[in-house]
């Protein structure tokens, strides 16, 4: 770096410091009250820029599902988490009749996206062996699989897969966590 | 994995000369339990003398006298005399020995030596005498690399444990585990005593339940590597990995025969986790178990002639044992509603196994003669998955008592719990069997 550069760099930060001074000073006095005699700062237009602006979805879009369909990705699905999680009793696997409501919303769904394919996970809590618990979480990812089968959702749109008590949803050691984590748990893996 | 050659080739261990063995005077211990009670035999351990000044023998006697000092120890027959009596005996030759000296600090063996480099080896000489009768039980040279005095100290040993009780000590055998010390839960393996700590996996994935093979060349194990719990084997040379079991639902808890042919595990391949057996060469799967309840945690008889496993028909998880061709099934533990990961005593006559009791488990074990039942562990978190060492005078398991998961070893009554881990949870330990 040149000995001008360096100086004609100084001096530019020298002005910003002095700018920034400045303007800060100003912030802190009241508002400033424009009068008659103020005249308005010249603007200068901005740059031209090209935005695409998108139209957005006419309702008859949304009516057809084509605006649904085409844009949403199968993570934008899990994420919005169309198909609800159903929860298990300590040990158990049987799907209890609060939620077979979950379960039969969930089938509503699957019934009217027909192309969905779905992982069923199974999940435990930490109170049992691995070993026990892998089946267990076996046993749970099975049973949602018959009951939304029962309900008229093909058996070839499922997949299943335990994790065990090794993915909790809620890492804690107390009642909420492992209730939370005694679980179902519905992945979209393609549409 | 790269480790073994240079290992065999460390471990040209020169056996030297057995001088004088005289049977009669061994006091006779074989079969018993060694716990609290147990009987010991007072063993004086001096240290051994560098034969050179140099600071690197000097260093290594140091490390190798130290070594052997735990592992006798912990082999749980030996009463070690302590040191400080040592010094009572003076002047200590180790050429010239005293042994009315040696008794009169209440020993009964006395073990000496020394050890000295040659040609970049470290050579260690030890001799064991029985102290009442002066005679010579053992008379060993070995030889090995620079910076084996650990495997020195545990060879010589397993040895002395060998000449008293004419079975082998563990201190060469090997500890497999699960740990997530690096974020995801990958396999490692251990010295017995919890030294050189080493990764054995590096897939970035769940991987759980890891058994070595009897002969130490292979591990097997369940990984969700490609998104599915399956079964995988890892052997020493050339880390191949071989997806043993694939695809068909899941696939866990392998358990290796006693000969090393063939796997028992779990699989939900026809809709239900069931026991079934498959070669080590991932062929010829025969489904052992036909029950709509689930099965699971398989373990072989040290004869192979039975399987332990866990089944929850009755309507809660307990071990049930049946023939090794799934015939006979009876039902073994009936105490506690939550019985899970039995592991066969090596001499075939006691079970190990994982108890819930409240929401946390504690170590058990079960005597198969009289089905009597006695708790190993109590008040001290959840202690999980236990496992015989191949002389079965110890047990590792996993516990979570300090407020992570750590893997300790104990003897078979529950005294003297020994914690071998210390970084981030480590679980699922297997002991090695004794290799060849």
């Amino acid at each position: 770096m040149t000995w001008q550069k360096k100086e004609s760099l100084i001096l530019v930060s020298f002005l910003l410091i002095l700018m920034l001074a400045f303007s800060f000073s100003c912030a802190r006095k009241a508002k400033p009250v424009r009068t008659a005699a103020e005249e308005p700062a010249e603007v200068t237009p901005p740059e031209e820029v090209t935005e695409e602006v998108k139209k957005p979805a006419t309702a008859e879009e949304w009516e057809a599902g084509k605006v649904e369909k085409a844009e949403l990705t199968v993570n934008d699905y899990n994420v919005m988490g169309v198909l609800k999680d159903v929860h298990f009793d300590f040990d158990k696997y049987n799907i209890k009749s609060q939620e077979a409501t979950i379960l039969e919303e969930n089938s509503r769904w699957l019934l009217a996206n027909p192309t969905v394919i779905v992982l069923i996970e199974g999940h435990c809590d930490e109170r049992g062996t691995n070993q026990y618990n892998l089946a267990l979480g076996e046993r749970r990812s099975q049973s949602a699989k018959a009951y939304l089968i029962a309900l008229g959702v093909s058996p070839e749109r499922f997949k299943t897969i335990s994790y065990g008590e090794e993915m909790p949803v809620d890492p804690g050691h107390n009642e909420i966590a492992w209730a939370k984590n005694r679980r179902a748990h519905f992945l979209i893996i393609s549409k | 994995m790269r480790m073994k050659p240079v290992l065999i080739a460390a471990f040209a261990l020169f056996c030297w000369t057995t001088l004088f063995y005289s049977q009669q005077q061994i006091p006779d211990i074989r079969g018993k339990i060694y716990g609290k009670g147990g009987v010991r035999i007072k063993l004086a351990l001096p240290d051994f003398r560098p034969k050179e000044s140099s600071e690197t023998t000097i260093s290594a006697a140091q490390k190798f006298h130290q070594v052997l000092w735990d592992d006798l120890q912990f082999s749980g027959i030996f009463q070690m005399v302590q040191r400080e009596y040592y010094s009572l005996i003076s002047p200590f030759d180790e050429n010239r020995l005293n042994f009315e000296d040696w008794a009169s600090i209440g020993s009964e063996a006395l073990l000496v030596g020394n050890v000295s480099s040659q040609e970049e080896k470290l050579v260690v000489e030890a001799r064991l005498f029985d102290v009442k009768t002066g005679q010579q039980m053992i008379g060993k040279r070995y030889r090995s690399d620079a910076d084996q005095h650990r495997l020195i100290a545990h060879t010589l040993a397993d040895e002395i444990v060998r000449t008293y009780t004419g079975q082998k000590g563990v201190a060469t055998t090997q500890i497999v585990f699960v740990s997530d010390r690096e974020g995801s839960k990958e396999v490692y393996l251990m010295d017995y005593d919890g030294d050189s700590q080493r990764r054995i996996t590096y897939f970035q994935s769940i991987n759980l339940f890891p058994a070595i093979s009897p002969d130490g060349e292979a591990i097997a194990f369940t990984s969700y590597l490609e998104e599915n719990p399956d079964l995988y084997l890892l052997r020493r040379h050339g880390g191949n990995i071989v997806r043993l079991v694939a695809d068909l639902g899941m696939s866990t808890t392998p358990d290796w025969s006693p000969d090393g042919k063939k796997l028992l595990f779990t699989s939900s391949r026809d809709g239900n986790a069931e026991i079934y057996m498959v070669k080590a060469d991932g062929s010829d799967v025969t489904r052992l178990t036909r029950n709509h309840t689930i099965d699971t945690s398989p373990c072989w008889s040290p004869t192979s002639r039975q399987i332990a496993f866990t089944s929850d028909r009755s309507g809660s998880p307990q071990i049930y044992i049946m023939d090794a061709e799934g015939t006979n099934i009876t039902r073994l533990t009936r105490q506690g509603n939550y019985n899970d990961t039995a592991s066969w005593s090596p001499n075939g006559l006691e079970i190990a196994y994982a108890s819930r009791v409240g929401g946390i488990f504690d170590i058990f074990v079960i005597n198969l003669t009289n089905e009597e039942v006695r708790r190993l562990t109590i008040d001290s978190g959840s202690n999980e998955n236990p496992s015989w060492s191949p002389d079965g005078r110890h047990i590792v398991f996993s516990s979570n008592r300090s407020g992570s998961y750590q893997i300790y070893t104990m003897y078979p009554d529950g005294s003297d719990q020994k914690r071998l881990t210390t970084r981030g949870n480590n679980t699922s330990p297997r002991w090695s069997r004794w290799t060849k």
